[in-house]
């Protein structure tokens, strides 16, 4: 496993083994790298494609065909093996990774989860002798994540040799064998995994890891003051594609609390989140700001949403007149006073896609106080962050809700709920069906493995 | 009826060159409805429907709104009709070609085609890149909903050249960096293998892909002959 802060180069070292450094990115490179006896530099990349397979961060994006049972054979075709070994190959590896209910599916109505394994399959199926994995589960939910563990464990029982870079370590901790600690391009300690499980709590702060244990991640998040601002949610029911994906969802939410909403890919809480924010069309229920009822247009000039690919809602080329774009004669003033409050004045005649992805999500954070909303939603703000940015996203969120605002964080990631959110909804099969505060944050752990 | 993937971008080409040099509006509409036809034969009614209401409110708008217009504004009016009708039989054979065509099959016919690499995997990322535009393109439009900037038609209307930039600059950033992702996990899975790739499908020529090609070289000639009578 190779680890640390982000930037630190896990990612280059896992270009560097499957040869996209230097046949896909180009730069400055010296020294050797040495893959089964291959010398990277000098050996094309599609026959380093034998040796080594990559699984990539992002689900969405590492398919070219939008079937699965092609994309399972893909490699392969590449190779050029006959159509009878293609078939033979792809029974084979239906029953050794039980993809029986994901065969001859489309790619777009699979969940994370299922990409994901899909994608581990289909480099799986060309049977590379090395596996480089880069934050595979950045995007996945837990439950998603125990599977992922299970297939690594299989390769690796099968006597694969599997590189991960990953800021996630609690679900590696029984299969990986050594742990690589990288820092600002340095290699700075190699140990097996029996020293990097001693390692006290405080070095792992210190070193900006994140924890081994889910169970043993600090708890924070109390709740402060009470407000005025208060959201409710009444019955809300929605339904898409032919499906109930909401059957009656209702909470409360006052300003000052940070929520983290929580539950398996598919239980709602991205589709609940839309129906608050007034994305969603066609949806039955109330949603009261204050005790007012707010048709489904005053949702949208009452709530934000800060998107995971934050990139979508930046739309102008600079800082500055991001903030000011849609607002009639903007305060200048005001707005460099908020700008300095999220650490972005001095970046304001930047490009806004030019800036890093926090600052990006600071710059959105930005425009919505510009724009004067009181709701905002997060959707999955920590996916692949390190224990400082994540700490960072924090921040912000104790900020906004130390100014009477309603926090929502649709999140996967435990740790975060359980160090800066006040209270866990946990919603399943379209309803809130638990609501957790204090020491009862600790049982999401086991609602989201799937117990329970 | 499975067309091999190079009959569909015979024909798409074909179309695209033929429906510019036709001034019959008679064998325009038998190019939009050849390829209404192929479109409604692989089972996309919901497109074919779209494109048929879209296609006859252009036609109608040309042959009776028009003439009641002064010339001016008529004018004007006349530009858009026709020329996005005129684009419409090759929008409806993109599109076929989009939904019916697995990226596999298609990397596989082009394949045997003997193109540039290069060329054949460029082909094949913007292939599978519509598919997720749909995608990007809703997120999009809900963040320019929570900045009250309108992505409807009226919207478009009222400042083309905002709500250009405001769709544009998110929808390239975006295009970029998941045709790169997307190139990445191709080419660490051996795309640019030398040899001949095979395809789990069966990809040949039928006696299908003859009658198509046939019926598209007939519909030139015809329109070579409209030209020359002046057809209507």
């Amino acid at each position: 496993m190779l680890s640390g802060a982000s930037g630190c180069g896990k990612t280059t070292i896992t270009r560097l083994v499957n040869g996209l450094i230097p046949h896909f990115y180009h730069g400055k490179l010296s020294g050797r790298i040495l893959v089964n006896g291959m010398d990277t530099q000098k050996t094309e990349i599609a026959v380093l494609s034998n040796t080594v397979g990559t699984v990539f961060q992002n689900p969405r994006t590492q398919f070219f065909n939008t079937d699965t049972d092609s994309e399972i054979v893909f490699g392969l075709e590449n190779r050029g093996v006959s159509r009878e070994e293609l078939l033979r190959r792809l029974s084979e590896i239906t029953e050794e990774l039980d993809l029986h209910s994901l065969r001859s599916r489309s790619i777009f109505e699979l969940s994370g989860g299922e990409k994901q394994k899909i994608a581990f399959s289909s480099v799986y199926a060309a049977e590379p002798d090395i596996l480089v994995f880069d934050e595979p589960s950045s995007n996945l939910d837990m439950k998603s994540i125990g599977e992922l563990s299970q297939l690594i464990r299989n390769a690796k029982n099968a006597g694969k040799t599997i590189l991960i870079a990953e800021h996630r370590f609690w679900y590696l901790m029984d299969i990986v064998d050594r742990v690589v600690y990288m820092k600002g391009g340095e290699i700075v300690s190699d140990m097996p995994i029996s020293a990097f499980l001693t390692l006290p709590e405080s070095d792992m702060g210190k070193m900006g890891l994140r924890v081994r244990n889910l169970s043993l991640s600090e708890q924070g998040g109390m709740r402060e003051n009470i407000s005025e601002n208060h959201l409710s949610v009444e019955d809300i029911h929605v339904r898409l594609g032919g499906r109930d994906v909401l059957k009656g969802a209702s909470f409360l939410a006052g300003g000052g609390e940070i929520i983290a909403i929580a539950g398996l890919n598919g239980a709602g809480k991205t589709t609940l989140a839309r129906a608050i924010c007034g994305l969603q069309k066609n949806i039955k229920g109330n949603v009261f700001w204050n005790g007012h009822c707010l048709s489904r247009r005053m949702r949208r000039g009452k709530a934000y949403m800060v998107m995971q690919d934050v990139g979508h809602q930046l739309f102008t080329e600079s800082v500055l007149s991001e903030c000011t774009l849609g607002i009639k004669n903007p305060d200048i003033g005001e707005i460099e006073k908020i700008l300095n409050k999220v650490d972005l004045l001095e970046y304001k005649e930047r490009h806004p896609l030019s800036l890093s992805g926090g600052q990006m999500q600071r710059l959105s954070v930005a425009v919505s106080e510009i724009c004067g909303k009181e709701l905002l939603v997060f959707d999955e703000p920590t996916s692949g962050l390190d224990l400082k940015s994540m700490e960072e996203v924090g921040e912000i969120a104790r900020m906004l809700a130390g100014q009477d605002k309603v926090i929502l964080i649709i999140t996967h990631d435990i740790e975060f709920m359980k160090k800066i959110c006040t209270r866990i909804l946990f919603i399943r099969d379209g309803k809130i069906e638990r609501n957790l505060e204090g020491e009862a944050k600790e049982e999401i752990i086991d609602l989201l493995g799937g117990k329970n | 009826m499975k067309l091999d993937p190079r009959t569909k971008l015979f024909i798409l080409a074909i179309t695209s060159v033929s429906i510019f040099l036709n001034r019959s509006i008679t064998v325009e509409c038998i190019f939009a409805g050849t390829g209404l036809l192929l479109l409604a034969l692989s089972g996309h009614l919901k497109k074919t429907i779209k494109y048929t209401v879209f296609f006859l409110a252009l036609l109608l708008i040309q042959l009776y709104v028009v003439p009641l217009f002064p010339v001016t504004v008529g004018g004007i009016v006349y530009m858009f009709a026709v020329y996005i009708r005129k684009l419409l039989p090759c929008f409806m054979l993109g599109s076929f070609l989009i939904a019916t065509t697995s990226v596999s099959k298609f990397l596989a016919a082009i394949t045997k085609m003997r193109l540039p690499k290069g060329l054949t995997i460029a082909l094949a990322v913007t292939l599978r890149y519509f598919p997720t535009m749909g995608e990007e393109w809703s997120s999009i439009r809900d963040a320019m909903a929570l900045r009250g900037i309108s992505a409807s038609p009226v919207g478009l209307l009222m400042h083309p050249v905002q709500t250009m930039e405001h769709v544009y600059v998110p929808m390239l950033v975006s295009a970029s960096k998941i045709s790169d992702e997307i190139t990445q996990a191709a080419i660490t899975r051996g795309i640019e293998h030398a040899n001949e790739r095979t395809c789990m499908e069966n990809v040949a020529f039928s006696v299908w892909d003859l009658l198509v090609i046939l019926l598209y070289i007939a519909l030139v000639a015809g329109m070579i002959y409209a030209n020359r009578k002046g057809v209507f």
